[in-house]
């Protein structure tokens, strides 16, 4: 309540001179006053663009492995389902088996293999920019670095076109400004020629990359962290490139440059690394128990001269209480990664003499195909050698082999079948079972290139 | 008459005995209420001067009056302020003054600092008074304001306890930027995130660790409010009432005053409750009749465990509890004319239905009222909360962990009760046994928080004309939060990822503080003419959240320490924020108190936006002109009203940023670019609101019919748009499109019958609002759902912002929700709009009936329409275990022999979404009271010393009628969410509770 006052004008005045001055003084340290925050979570983008340091752009360039981490462990997810080598069934989830076996797919359930390798392709791009960039570094060491990078970037881009359908292509090397024009799209055969130059491209960098590289790998490469050494893993995953592409006399003339060795350890090879260190990854595949295995891994498995069926279904699997879901019986569990920091085979010795036998069998060299599948046969599957007069079927008999092989580790079933025009010989358990001739674009990508359900890259595939 | 104060209770300075001038004499009287009860602390003014008193405690009063005939204007709180005219020879007068039951008198906010009488507000603001509030017991505020106020939509998340609701005023205000109202508690900016659980790192919706999480069900902090302490609450619904707050007050404000002290004898409250809370719906599982249905469903190994007959009630077995909860709460107020004190305690228990789940909370209040001389007074507010919250493990989960995501999968025949050794067995169906979840895993989140706040009033100058004040408010809101969540290694699911054991502490450290710096200045000619008020400030707000998470897993048995596993993992995230404001408003009352003439704006800098220098401006103007008497006996008073005003709402900390992504690969740090990049001018968003409306008094003030239409248009959305994957980026965030949301709030306050034995008083709400996307530079992008397989929310150019997006199947060719390119013959599976998930209208409906000391109290809630996505119904028909599943089929499509639930799964193919996004209309009994004033006299034989008591019969949400077949339409997995609510998987199950109170004061 206010009430009348008996005080002297001038007093009321300084009173009022002292309010208005509190006030003032409050808004002019307001003006000038500091509202900058920092970003207190994360490095800023600019430290890699701009002007970076050798310490970030090695950090960047180990980026590069973790982030091939991801996707290759992606791989083994829907593509496995594709390739019968197992089912994903969770009771309170069913879309990993609904959109994997049932359901039509389109850009919406059904686009993927796609914006993760774009992610890092963009990566990659940006730590090759940023080697250009950094000072401290010397020629050889940029070199080393882009021929390290460039190799995934071609691996990238062989998972995009391997998950597409045949006759569909992919935009190349992303346009760095997110708001700015969208690259074209090249054809699938403009696609395959730039994966097979990039990786030239990168051993060329490897081989003037000098002796050793400014960065650190972890020991799941460590039979190549040196450019020299990486340059037989360039050469390898050339060599898978090729081989899906069927061109034999190729694949011969570059198997020799890599690490393939029909004596040694059929597990060596290129693995991903994962750890229990706080902020690192664990293996996911790993205690999955949703993953359970297809029968036709012990169903249709050969038989050991003991008796016992081939070593590699009984170590890849492990027997559970029988089981249905979703109207699907399964008996046993997958069992390929048996720990949390279990390792994800890139690419293995194993690999590459199967890729080798298929090579030696389509341009003539039987004696040779069969010597290399036996390598496998014995040393992996515990099986008895095939006879050299083996007379029977020796692509099935490949097959088979990289089947077992190569289980759960990426899909490489689907892609075998596809290769040779068999996905109607893949097994469908239930009537409404389905095989899809690959992804098409996620949706947004769709919707950013106006490109409708009429475009094979964005239709609606209902399989068969 | 506006009054310079901060506050709807008016400032109270009371004048010392004066020498008598020869210009003046003295008045004295006694003010009593209808009743005869003598009415303390009312005010008294001299009208046309700055002079006036308060009555003393026996009503009294004496003021002084220039020579001549005056008039005197007596108000107060809750009755009708009364104009008396004295003669010019008359020196006493006596006064009494009806009770005020339409809230006609009351004083409503209307900027930082100033305030006006309701009779000329110029807006629609809510009020709620503490007897309106607190009608029945709850444990957070916001569920006693639900369905009281028109346009404000108050909403449970879960049936947890501990709070979980989302308010939202006047519709959808945002879409990714923040979605909730801002709140200010006496003069202070108060906290109201909601801090992620724990419950993630073991159910694993958003990941399992670190701070990626929506799906905990977490507790938004305003339910740590004490309601008994709240004296009144005014809600600011749009930019046209909140330009003031700036780009904070998108979403509208909500400014919440506790009590006061009241000068006189101490006087106590004393209330305890007993009560308790009942499951008040469950899903029903299915009974599995022959071995045949269950092997048919679960496969083989079913025939190992049904037998005929077995059947047991998973749900009630989970949430059966009927706990005893209480509350204890006493207050204190009193004090003389320099000093006045209120003081508050409480103690609360609710139980919860599950077991292991519950929420305490204790709270210490001190009010502080000092006057520092002649002219400053100073007030104080202090309150320390404690809680203690357990909400179990519910909502999403991809662990099979939570009760209701494991339940589907879990069959009837099944026996998962607790053995007699106190071992619980495992679900052989299942990677989880719920009951032994719920009994033995630990949620807890432990809160301390502190709020205080402090105003100093200076009157600077006073003459008879002018007054000038200085005021300066701050105030700080700290709280330190604790999750913990403990999952014993043996439990049934812990083994399955090689780590058994889970441990998990998360430290949540925020502070809020403001400071607020603002010059009043009133005037008012000697001729009465008109009256000014200008009011200019500042504002400064530094809000700082620092959140550190461990977690540790294959724990030593019996452990729970965070360094008793092998296998700790550390994150932290910090968050930063410093705002400023400056402000200034004018308000003119003019043409005898008839018209309201309001200006304003208010510039704000943040350090949210890319440029923190940059102010943003909010403009704001509003108008009211009163008939007063316009039809006698029909319409009493009749005002019109209109508003415009601009509010912003501020990016949130971290989005203008474009990051790398740090971590490590087995040790080795890695940088990665982040798929998420920023615009390099992002600003606040901009709501540009206009209001238009009357208020009018009717049948001899009987009635008040209360009438608004609005409309708001936010531009510079913030939004995130997903980038085409061929960038390298997934998304972006920027500012752009333009939202409109319109609509019409109604309110009609009734006494219909009013008698000396009886009385009948009524309040009725209606409210609809509808909002659409009239622009979006865009493609169509989903905010919010899991994807429009299930029923996902879309965010599209000329549609519904809360749209429903899902698959339904062509009926006929030609079917125009058809998109040009795609196939549209019957049996296609198309996307489109399948619902949407704002409802058509609300109406709140609440009554009291006052038979001498008996009084009854309802209100019923009634929202009809708004869908909601009904994930967890759909997980039971996945696994052939819904409770209706094996019934006979009705529909026209039935093929012969076929169940109901076979019909679902054949004719909606799983993708379908139609079947599953139902109609979440209900009406709600949200609350009863009955309640005795146990007279005076009786009271009075037992204990002298008392005042009052009351005892009250009261229960909260008893009824609900809705034909959603889900738990409670009412439900939000992801928690608060702009757009994005109402999908309903696995949540917390609704309770009612009951509750007998005795109040007593003395």
């Amino acid at each position: 309540m206010n009430r009348l006052m008996t005080h002297e004008p001038t007093v009321l005045a300084s009173r009022a001179c002292m309010g208005a001055l509190l006030v003032l003084s409050l808004l002019t340290t307001a003006c000038s006053n500091d509202l900058t925050v920092p970003n207190f979570n994360n490095p800023a983008r600019e430290d890699l663009t701009g002007s970076p340091t050798t310490q970030t752009v090695s950090a960047a360039t180990q980026g590069i492995i973790s982030g091939h981490r991801g996707l290759k462990s992606g791989l083994v997810g829907r593509l496995g389902v594709w390739g019968r080598e197992y089912y994903d069934l969770r009771p309170e989830e069913p879309r990993p088996y609904t959109d994997a076996l049932v359901d039509p797919i389109d850009p919406v359930n059904g686009g993927l293999y796609f914006s993760g390798q774009y992610t890092q392709i963009a990566h990659i791009n940006t730590v090759i920019a940023a080697a250009e960039a950094a000072e401290g570094l010397a020629e050889a060491e940029r070199r080393s670095i882009q021929g390290f990078a460039k190799t995934f970037k071609a691996d990238a881009y062989w998972q995009l076109i391997m998950a597409r359908p045949a006759g569909v292509g992919l935009p190349l090397d992303p346009n760095p400004d997110p708001n700015g024009e969208l690259t074209p799209i090249s054809s699938e055969a403009e696609v395959y020629q730039f994966i097979l130059d990039l990786y030239d491209e990168a051993l060329a960098d490897l081989n003037a990359g000098g002796s050793s590289f400014p960065f650190s790998v972890p020991s799941g490469l460590s039979d190549f962290d040196t450019p020299t050494s990486f340059a037989e893993l360039n050469r390898a995953l050339k060599t898978r490139a090729l081989k899906y592409l069927s061109r034999w006399s190729e694949v011969q003339a570059t198997l020799p440059a890599t690490f393939i060795d029909a004596g040694g350890d059929l597990d060596a090879g290129a693995y991903f690394d994962y750890s229990t260190i706080s902020g690192d990854a664990t293996n996911g595949l790993f205690g999955d128990v949703n993953r359970y295995a297809h029968p036709r891994v012990r169903g249709d498995a050969q038989m050991q001269p003991g008796g016992e069926i081939d070593q590699r279904a009984l170590d890849k699997t492990v027997p559970i209480q029988t089981t249905t879901i979703f109207g699907i019986t399964v008996t046993e569990r997958m069992d390929v990664y048996t720990s949390l920091t279990a390792p994800l085979p890139w690419i293995t010795n194993d690999d590459l003499l199967l890729m080798r036998a298929e090579a030696r069998l389509a341009t003539g060299d039987r004696a040779g195909a069969i010597d290399d599948v036996n390598a496998v046969r014995t040393g992996a599957g515990g099986l008895e050698p095939l006879p050299a007069d083996f007379s029977g079927d020796l692509l099935e008999e490949i097959l088979y082999n990289r089947y077992m092989s190569l289980l759960f580790e990426g899909g490489f079933h689907y892609f075998d079948m596809r290769q040779y025009d068999k996905l109607d010989d893949l097994p469908r358990a239930l009537p409404d079972h389905k095989v899809y001739p690959g992804f098409p674009y996620p949706t947004n990508e769709c919707l950013a290139r106006s490109l409708g359900s009429g475009d094979p890259a964005c239709a609606t595939y209902t399989g068969s | 008459m506006i009054r310079p104060i901060l506050r709807t209770i008016p400032v109270l300075l009371l004048l010392a005995a004066a020498p008598l001038e020869a210009q003046q004499r003295q008045v004295t009287g006694r003010v009593m209420a209808e009743s005869g009860t003598v009415l303390p602390d009312v005010q008294v003014q001299v009208l046309g001067t700055q002079q006036g008193t308060l009555t003393r405690e026996d009503g009294a009063f004496q003021v002084q009056v220039p020579q001549g005939p005056a008039q005197l204007r007596f108000s107060f709180i809750g009755y009708r302020t009364q104009d008396v005219s004295i003669a010019a020879d008359q020196t006493s007068v006596e006064v009494v003054m009806p009770l005020d039951v339409l809230d006609l008198d009351a004083i409503v906010v209307t900027g930082q600092v100033t305030s006006v009488a309701r009779r000329n507000l110029a807006n629609a603001v809510g009020q709620v008074s503490a007897d309106q509030l607190n009608r029945a017991p709850a444990a957070s505020f916001e569920q006693q304001l639900a369905g009281k106020i028109a346009g404000a939509d108050i909403q449970s998340n879960s049936g947890a306890p501990g709070g979980g609701l989302q308010v939202n005023l006047r519709g959808v205000s945002s879409i990714i930027g923040n979605a909730t109202p801002l709140y200010v508690v006496d003069g202070v900016i108060v906290n109201d995130d909601a801090i992620q659980g724990g419950a993630d790192v073991i159910q694993s919706s958003g990941g399992g660790e670190g701070f990626t999480s929506t799906q905990d069900n977490a507790a938004n902090r305003i339910a740590d409010l004490n309601p008994n302490d709240i004296a009144s609450i005014e809600i600011l619904k749009g930019a046209s009432a909140a330009a003031i707050y700036g780009s904070k007050a998108n979403a509208g404000v909500v400014i919440i005053t506790t009590k006061r002290g009241t000068p006189g004898a101490p006087q106590f409250s004393f209330t305890q409750r007993f009560g308790t809370f009942d499951l008040s719906n469950t899903l029903g599982l299915r009974r599995f009749e022959t071995l045949e249905e269950a092997t048919d469903a679960f496969g083989p190994r079913a025939a190992d465990f049904w037998s005929p007959g077995a059947y047991f009630d998973h749900e009630e077995a989970l949430a059966g509890n009927n706990p005893l909860s209480y509350e204890t709460a006493l207050s204190v107020s009193g004090g003389d004319e320099n000093t006045r004190y209120f003081a508050s305690g409480l103690m609360k228990e609710d139980g919860g239905i599950i077991t292991g789940t519950g929420y305490k909370k204790q709270s210490l209040r001190l009010n502080l009222d000092q006057t520092l001389g002649s002219r400053v007074q100073l007030r104080l507010s202090m309150n320390g909360v404690h809680s203690e919250t357990r909400r179990g493990f519910t909502n999403n989960d991809n662990r099979s962990v939570s009760y209701w995501m494991t339940l589907p999968s879990t069959p009837t025949f099944v026996d998962l009760r607790q053995r007699a050794d106190g071992t619980f067995p495992d679900n052989p169906f299942a990677n989880s046994n719920p009951l032994e979840t719920a009994a033995r895993a630990d949620n807890v989140e432990e809160v301390w928080r502190t709020i205080a706040s402090g105003d100093l009033t200076i009157d600077a100058l006073q003459t008879e004309s002018h007054s000038l004040r200085v005021l300066v408010t701050a105030g700080a809101d700290f709280y330190s939060l604790t999750n913990n969540v403990f999952s014993p290694p043996d439990l049934q699911f812990e083994p399955l990822d090689g780590q058994a054991g889970t441990t998990y502490q998360a430290d949540a450290t925020n502070l809020n503080a403001n400071i607020t710096g603002s010059l009043v200045h009133s005037f008012s000619p000697t001729s009465g003419l008109f009256e000014a008020t200008t009011s200019v400030g500042v504002q400064f707000e530094d809000r700082e959240l620092n959140q550190i998470q461990v977690l540790n897993e294959d724990l030593i048995p019996g452990q729970s320490n965070i360094d008793a596993g092998t296998n700790p993992g550390v994150f932290q995230r910090r968050t930063r924020v410093k705002d400023l404001g400056i402000f200034a408003q004018e308000e003119l009352l003019l043409l005898d108190e008839r018209a309201l003439l309001v200006a304003g704006i208010r510039a704000d800098r943040s350090s949210n936006n890319a440029d923190t220098e940059e102010y943003f401006v909010y403009p704001k103007l509003a108008a009211s002109y009163r008939f007063p008497e316009l039809l006698p006996g029909a319409v009493d008073e009749l005002k019109l009203r209109g508003a415009w005003g601009e509010s912003g709402n501020q990016p949130l900390f971290g989005q203008k940023f474009s990051n790398l992504n740090s971590g490590n690969i087995a040790g080795l740090q890695t940088l990665r670019i982040s798929t998420t990049t920023a615009a390099v001018d992002l600003r606040p968003e901009r709501q540009r609101e206009i209001e238009f409306g009357f208020d009018a008094v009717v049948f001899d003030s009987r009635a008040n019919v209360e009438f608004t239409w609005y409309q708001k248009r936010i531009e510079d959305l913030l939004l995130e748009r997903a980038l085409p994957p061929t960038t390298g980026f997934n998304d972006a965030i920027f500012n752009g499109g333009v939202m409109v949301t319109d609509g019409i709030e109604v309110a009609l306050q009734a006494v219909p019958i009013q008698s000396n034995r009886f009385q009948w008083s009524s309040t009725t709400t209606f409210s609809r609002d509808q909002s659409t996307i009239e622009e979006l530079p865009v493609p169509p992008f989903r905010a919010g759902g899991f994807g429009t397989a299930l029923g996902g929310f879309q965010i599209e150019e000329g549609r519904s912002t809360t749209q429903i997006v899902g698959r339904d199947t062509v009926a006929v060719a030609g079917d125009p929700r058809c998109e040009p390119d795609e196939p549209c013959q019957p049996g296609d599976r198309i996307l489109t709009t399948i619902g949407d998930a704002n409802p058509d209208f609300r109406m709140g409906f609440s009554n009291e009936f006052r038979w001498g000391a008996l009084s009854l109290y309802s209100l019923f809630d009634w929202q009809k329409g708004g869908d909601v996505v009904n994930l967890t119904g759909w997980l039971f028909d996945l696994s052939q275990n819904a409770d209706d599943y094996a019934a006979t089929c009705v529909a026209s499509t039935c093929q012969s022999g076929e169940t109901l639930g076979e019909w679902r799964a054949r004719v909606y193919p799983s993708r379908t979404s139609t079947v599953w996004t139902e109609d979440g209309s209900y009406v709600k009994l949200r609350e009863v009271t009955l309640g005795i004033e146990i007279p005076q006299a009786m009271v009075q034989n037992v204990w002298s010393g008392a005042r009052y008591m009351r005892i009250n019969l009261s229960g909260r949400n008893l009824l609900t009628w809705t034909d959603y077949s889900g738990m409670d339409p009412e439900v939000s997995n992801f928690g608060a969410q702009a757009v994005g609510r109402n999908i309903d998987v696995a949540p917390y199950p609704p309770s009612r509770s009951f509750w007998l109170s005795v109040d007593i004061g003395f």
